[in-house]
């Protein structure tokens, strides 16, 4: 089976070395690229049964971005959750340049959190993504296995 | 005689030789000056018919000379007196002369002033001469004394100070309770400093209160007399504030500093990081031989690479902001609106129009490239952000001249600015959409108005427009 995922970055390049290396990688489906954290908050947490992919959906978020930072997007995420607005099963990981213990403090605080990657993506970082998907869930992963 | 004449006109202060039986014998310069007559005058009469209440302890009534001669010598006496006109004398009786003589006389130095005693001339003269403060109290608080620096201290001239009742130098608040810490006092009389960890203050003749330091020691305890040492304290504290001032702005800078290296650090990393990933995607596309994805990439990371060089040169105008001062000269703002306005257009957004409202009398004096910098990045921020949804494009700038200072405001009839991102737009680095440049402009205007001495505000209402209104500090006489 492949991972759905979502790049969500202001930069295009890194969006595009990101997308060339899950695709590499091979198991990962095509991936969805959003411009910034306000732009996936407006197009897949509005509406009821807006965005629910038929698994669970890694989320790599960049942090420095403009409007809602990172941070902002995941903790607006989380409460747009609660609400039944925004996709239920989700694996964020923070997709960064950022190697600032700040940043990864901030990163564990979230419960919806279970990675930080840093840029670039290379092929080991694909494969890690890949692990931790797994880790997380491991039903979903082995049944098409 | 003659030695003694000698000695007596050598004395270093007005005496008199008087005899046995209470006649004047000689008279020094100083002694006739003071008693206001000739020496032949008040030589020959007796001491008593030109010193008035002499007494000497035992027996009030008794006649001077009688006095004297019951005076065993080697003792020194001292009394209050008065001359005959009314003024006040202290009079010193020392011991009988030379030994062997055969008749008995008494040296009596004579000095101005009311006691205690002939050295309270030099007590004051000495209290004068310290820097500190000085006044003396005595049992109910009355002030007795007080050195001139506590007349200029307190700013009372020296006789209302004398028999004021310390408590009213004292602030309001302790007022009441002086009373019984000065009763608790002289029950202790041990020695007393107050103000130097603990705040003390005084008040003014004039109701300010003084910072002050004081030092209470108990001089004389029979009669809990009190002297008290202040020091001013007021240059003091003025100094401790500023230095607490420029500590805090000391800090203040360091976490600007600290959060600038911060932001730079990882936006100067975060291309590296692009142009890395890029140029590892471009090795694997020269060994699969995909020439015209390995040349969109190279070219990418070109780019990338020269707009970062661009940015580390904004990084450092930013940085070396805020430092030295650069001359002003003289020029026309209009004018250089005008050029900005003419080469910020020549890059784009034609429909764009500049209206103006100049009316701060054009010609100021002022540091011309900073101010060129700062009307640029408004402008051009003001361009970038028009809203396609309206007919016009309308940027307004608008100046007046009131108290001495520059105010001017730019507006637009733009997009407008979300309140959330209001907040931030003056911080490094801020981005909030993709017309964002490096998110440095706006810092570097509000650090440049800052350095000038001015402040910048901004007033945005999403969809409406967006005002930045700033003032610069004119100088004086200027036209």
């Amino acid at each position: 089976m492949k991972i759905p995922v979502m790049v969500i970055d202001d930069e295009t390049v890194d969006r595009y070395t990101a997308k060339r290396r899950l695709d590499k990688h091979g198991g990962f489906e095509e991936v969805v690229e959003v411009c910034s954290g306000d732009q996936f908050l407006e197009r897949h947490c509005t509406e009821k049964n807006g965005l629910q992919p038929h698994r669970p959906l890694l989320i790599l978020i960049d942090i420095n971005m403009p409007g809602r930072n990172g941070f902002e997007t995941i903790a607006e995420l989380e409460k747009r959750q609660k609400l039944g607005i925004a996709p239920q099963a989700v694996v964020v990981m923070m997709f960064t340049s950022s190697g600032n213990p700040k940043d990864k403090a901030a990163a564990a605080s979230f419960s919806l959190v279970r990675g930080y990657i840093e840029k670039p993506l290379d092929a080991a970082g694909a494969e890690e993504l890949y692990q931790i998907y797994r880790a997380a869930f491991p039903n979903i992963v082995d049944e098409t296995a | 005689m003659s030695t003694i004449l000698l000695s007596i006109d050598h004395f270093p202060a007005p005496a008199l030789l008087v005899s046995e039986s209470g006649v004047i014998t000689e008279c020094n310069l100083m002694a006739a000056e003071l008693l206001k007559a000739p020496r032949s005058e008040v030589e020959g009469k007796p001491l008593d018919s030109l010193l008035v209440d002499l007494w000497f302890g035992r027996q009030n009534s008794t006649p001077v000379h009688a006095l004297l001669s019951a005076t065993p010598p080697e003792t020194l006496l001292k009394q209050s007196s008065k001359t005959m006109d009314g003024r006040d004398v202290t009079v010193s009786i020392s011991a009988g002369p030379s030994e062997g003589r055969t008749s008995v006389s008494y040296c009596i130095a004579l000095s101005q002033g009311e006691a205690p005693g002939s050295s309270s001339q030099n007590f004051r003269d000495i209290v004068d001469a310290s820097a500190s403060a000085i006044i003396m109290c005595d049992a109910t608080g009355a002030i007795r004394f007080a050195s001139r620096a506590a007349g200029g201290l307190f700013g009372y001239d020296l006789d209302s100070l004398i028999g004021m009742c310390v408590d009213q130098l004292v602030p309001g608040k302790l007022k009441r309770h002086h009373k019984d810490y000065r009763i608790e006092f002289s029950k202790a009389m041990k020695p007393r400093a107050m103000g130097r960890k603990s705040k003390v203050t005084a008040v003014h003749k004039e109701g300010h209160e003084i910072p002050i330091e004081i030092v209470l020691t108990p001089v004389n305890e029979a009669d809990a007399e009190i002297m008290c040492t202040i020091v001013d304290l007021t240059e003091h504290v003025a100094t401790r504030t500023e230095i607490s001032q420029k500590a805090k702005e000391l800090e203040q800078l360091n976490a600007e500093l600290s959060a600038f290296a911060n932001s730079a650090s990882h936006d100067l990393k975060a291309p590296l990081c692009s142009i890395e990933g890029l140029l590892s995607l471009c090795l694997e596309d020269l060994e699969a031989g995909d020439a015209d994805e390995l040349k969109k990439n190279l070219e990418e990371a070109l780019l990338i690479s020269r707009s970062n060089a661009s940015k580390v040169e904004k990084i450092i105008e930013l940085a070396q902001a805020g430092q030295a001062k650069l001359h002003k000269e003289r020029f026309s703002l209009r004018a250089d609106i005008v050029e900005i306005w003419r080469s910020l257009r020549s890059v784009g957004s034609a429909g764009a129009v500049l209206e103006f409202d100049l009316r701060h009398g054009d010609i100021v004096n002022l540091e011309r490239a900073a101010m060129n910098m700062i009307l640029a990045n408004l402008l051009s921020n003001a361009l970038r952000y028009g809203d396609p949804e309206k007919p016009s494009h309308v940027i307004r700038i608008s100046s007046r001249r009131e108290n001495n200072q520059l105010q001017m405001v730019v507006g637009d009839n733009g997009r407008g600015i979300s309140g959330g991102n209001l907040q931030r737009v003056f911080t490094y680095f801020s981005r909030f959409d993709e017309l964002s440049n490096e998110g440095v402009g706006l810092a570097l205007v509000r650090k440049q108005i800052e350095r000038l001495g001015g402040a910048i505000s901004v007033h945005s209402v999403e969809g409406q427009g967006t005002e930045f209104s700033f003032l610069i500090p004119l100088e004086e006489r200027e036209e």
